[in-house]
């Protein structure tokens, strides 16, 4: 169920209803109405992958209960790792068995020696990147003590299959969403009326921003081969904002959803595209994931406590699981390694760790745009089918065309209402910086307010893209 | 709680009524389709793919055949070639009380012909035409169109009636503007404006040729597409007089046509005497015309095969 759909625009007061009316008074009831709604949510998009969601997160919940009642240390280590060999191995399966079987193949054929190699026709079960994340955390940090496992199951499994975030994230920790489901939650107007301004921000940001730019970006990619480099450079800007708006829309309308239920999950983007380097870049993109990674790859790697070397190898090891995270594609692993060797000059030369400031300076507005644009040229990996169509869109761009006027890409003037909205996407986030969220408005006047949801509301009404377009991280 | 459900409340009836009344505003310049879905039940129709909606222009024909009056229910060849799916909409596009009308039905090999790998039930062969998600194709404001059909939000519509405003205005000094815009006029014809220069149009042909082709390599002639032809005629028959009429495309288009059904017209003469319908073959002056594409046929163009069509109509029934 897409967020952006008419099933979920009834979904969701049906849901609303029915938990705060019906089963508001009993939290074991209430918890059990999410886990219901959470099923039915994933079961929209294939049933016969619920059994999977169900049984990832039952591993976990059983192996939580018995790591709490164990004491050897061996045996605890045991259950650590049969939970996530479970897990990877299920993710593993699903995700990966087709691109080693592929890349077995190809390095065979590299050394002379041709193989037939045997693929399985594999549907990759929705979300199951982000709650196999979710769930291992959970194992990880009731091994490491850092919290206490939880015996109430319907808890554990409303927090797996919690509908807003089930999918494509934020990718909670048990420590801060587990939580949540033991309390009774209480309906607070100031909480839920935020929440439906980050719905209206998310929605914004996908119908407006996203799955128009991708109609651009399409075309470019498609057929790079007749563009100049400053149309494929546009292409790339164009994708920079698509899949932005489209994931971090995504986990705005996550986050909002979630308010409206009376749960705070994390930020997952803290407007990244301003940051003045590589390093504040990934402090304020995909946070949850990021976070995730350092805590239990690159902390438990030794981090930056060792050598600058060791150091250095650890980020790239977190970049390149971080590629291969997102797909089984060369594609996805270069633009891990090349975010690892944007990261590294600064590493190595230990140049202090800037903080994300405001503050002005005349480098500042260069140093964004510098970051920007090598964001984007990584991007152009992220996005090309394969590594030599990336490469070959590279070399186009950083042509002598690259300085001709881009082409204008028809309709005409669906360019330029995009090229507007995007501005003010640039604009609001700006002024926003410090708040939650783009129309995060507590302490402005009700004029302001109320003239802000009128151009964002008509924005949607007049230059919206519905329709069946995914986003693009479900895919992850 | 109470207060939060009555201002939620508040927007979202705004929302929808918004949407209601953007749904009045929605005309032929919402989209090459939606017009279609909003005139009433009509006793005259033409109907068949693209090169018909935009190449026969009831407007020229109902001048001559002044007892009549036709309206263009032609799609694309995705939506409306011939089978099940497009008879049932035509069907229910007639006025049941009609008994003295005219049909005119456009034909083309591509429009009896489906995937070479289909081995589809003959309701399944256009499962992705529009029309077969269509329950109302009679109601105005077609909300049913708009929800389905219209991806962009509803406030576009406007947008689109401003756009086409200002282009309308510039029709006459086409050569100033590149690319094209369309306008469905009120009697289901597709207007097409584009610039028509040398170069453009070679551009053009060589794209529509590389896609019939491809078209040629990946399909195959359908019986049930045939079949579905000529129980359509047998139907409109008991609601008036039916002709087929084969368009005129571009002579180089021409020759895929006739690469795809080499005796086409000679299978089209056959049917026709078999339900004793009129046949017009109209491409015998093919290279006369200008195209838009090689496909369609330039407004001016259409004009002028519309008024022939309608003349030959007028000779046809008088040996009749």
């Amino acid at each position: 169920m897409l967020f952006n759909s008419i099933e979920f625009a009834l979904f969701l007061p049906i849901t609303f209803v029915i938990y705060w009316f019906v089963v508001g008074n009993n939290l074991k009831i209430q918890n059990l109405f999410l886990v219901a709604a959470g099923y039915f949510f994933y079961a929209w998009w294939d049933w016969r992958f619920l059994s999977l969601l169900i049984l990832s997160s039952l591993i976990d919940f059983g192996i939580g209960l018995t790591l709490s009642k164990t004491e050897s240390k061996n045996k605890r280590k045991i259950l650590l790792w049969l939970s996530i060999l479970m897990n990877i191995g299920i993710l593993g399966f699903f995700k990966y068995f087709n691109f080693f079987i592929d890349s077995f193949q190809d390095a065979f054929t590299f050394f002379g020696y041709q193989i037939e190699a045997h693929h399985i026709n594999l549907i990759l079960p929705l979300g199951i990147s982000f709650y196999t994340f979710q769930t291992l955390s959970y194992t990880i940090d009731v091994y490491k003590g850092k919290m206490k496992a939880t015996n109430d199951v319907v808890a554990f499994l409303a927090f797996i299959c919690f509908f807003p975030q089930l999918v494509a994230g934020p990718i909670e920790r048990a420590a801060n969403l587990l939580p949540q489901f033991y309390k009774k939650r209480i309906f607070e107007y100031a909480q839920a009326s935020d929440g439906v301004r980050q719905i209206l921000w998310g929605l914004f940001k996908k119908v407006v921003i996203s799955n128009n730019c991708s109609i651009y970006v399409a075309e470019i990619f498609t057929n790079y081969d007749s563009y100049s480099g400053s149309t494929l450079f546009l292409g790339t800007v164009f994708f920079a904002f698509q899949i932005y708006a489209d994931f971090s829309g995504y986990s705005d309308m996550a986050i909002g959803t979630a308010r409206l239920f009376g749960f705070d999950l994390m930020k997952n983007f803290n407007f990244p595209y301003f940051s003045s380097n590589i390093a504040e870049f990934w402090r304020r993109w995909h946070i949850s994931l990021t976070t995730w990674f350092r805590d239990y790859i690159y902390y438990p790697l030794g981090g930056s406590l060792f050598s600058k070397w060791k150091t250095a190898r650890n980020v790239m090891i977190i970049f390149l699981v971080s590629g291969f995270w997102h797909g089984a594609n060369w594609t996805f692993l270069v633009w891990g390694f090349l975010n690892a060797l944007y990261f590294l000059p600064s590493l190595l030369l230990e140049r202090k760790k800037e903080v994300n400031s405001n503050k002005w300076s005349i480098q500042k507005p260069f140093k964004i745009l510098g970051t920007f644009f090598i964001v984007c040229v990584a991007w152009v990996f992220f996005r090309a089918p394969n590594v030599s169509t990336a490469f070959q869109y590279l070399n186009r761009l950083f042509s002598s065309s690259f300085f001709e006027l881009p082409s204008i890409l028809t309709p005409k003037l669906d360019m330029v209402y995009l090229m507007f909205n995007i501005l003010f996407l640039i604009g609001i986030e700006w002024i926003q910086q410090e708040k939650e969220h783009g129309l995060d408005l507590k302490n402005v006047s009700t004029i302001k307010r109320r003239i802000l949801y009128l151009l964002v509301f008509s924005s949607i009404l007049l230059f919206g893209t519905f329709g069946k377009e995914e986003f693009i991280y479900f895919q992850f | 709680m109470k207060e939060f459900i009555r201002k939620i409340s508040i927007y979202l009836i705004i929302a929808i009524g918004i949407h209601v009344l953007l749904g009045f505003f929605a005309d032929g310049s919402t989209d090459d389709f939606y017009q279609r879905f909003t005139s009433k039940t009509q006793s005259s129709l033409i109907v068949g793919s693209s090169r018909a909606a935009q190449g026969i222009q009831p407007e020229v024909i109902n001048k001559i055949l002044s007892d009549r009056e036709f309206y263009n229910f032609s799609f694309t060849l995705n939506n409306s070639s011939y089978g099940e799916i497009y008879n049932n909409a035509i069907l229910k596009k007639i006025d049941k009380k009609t008994r003295n009308g005219s049909f005119i039905l456009s034909v083309e090999p591509w429009g009896f012909i489906v995937n070479k790998t289909s081995k589809l039930l003959s309701d399944n062969i256009d499962s992705i035409s529009i029309l077969s998600k269509m329950h109302y194709l009679s109601l105005y404001p077609n909300y049913e169109y708009l929800y389905r059909f219209i991806k962009r939000g509803w406030g576009n519509i406007l947008i689109k009636r401003f756009e086409n405003k200002i282009l309308n205005s510039q029709k006459a000094n086409l050569s100033s503007i590149s690319g094209s815009w369309a306008l469905l006029h009120n009697d289901g014809w597709l207007e097409v404006n584009t610039t028509i220069d040398q170069v453009n149009f070679a551009k053009k042909l060589k794209s529509a040729q590389n896609l019939y082709q491809n078209t040629f390599d990946n399909s195959k002639i359908s019986k049930l597409r045939i079949l579905a032809f000529e129980n359509l005629i047998e139907e409109l028959k008991k609601y008036g007089k039916v002709y087929i009429v084969r368009l005129p495309a571009h002579p180089e288009l021409l020759k895929l046509d006739n690469k795809m059904m080499p005796n086409f017209n000679a299978d089209m003469l056959v049917i026709s005497k078999n339900h004793k319908v009129g046949f017009l073959d109209m491409t015998v002056n093919a290279n006369k015309y200008i195209y838009t594409d090689g496909i369609h046929m330039f407004k001016t163009s259409g004009a002028s095969v519309s008024r022939e069509i309608a003349l030959r109509i007028i000779e046809l029934e008088k040996h009749n």
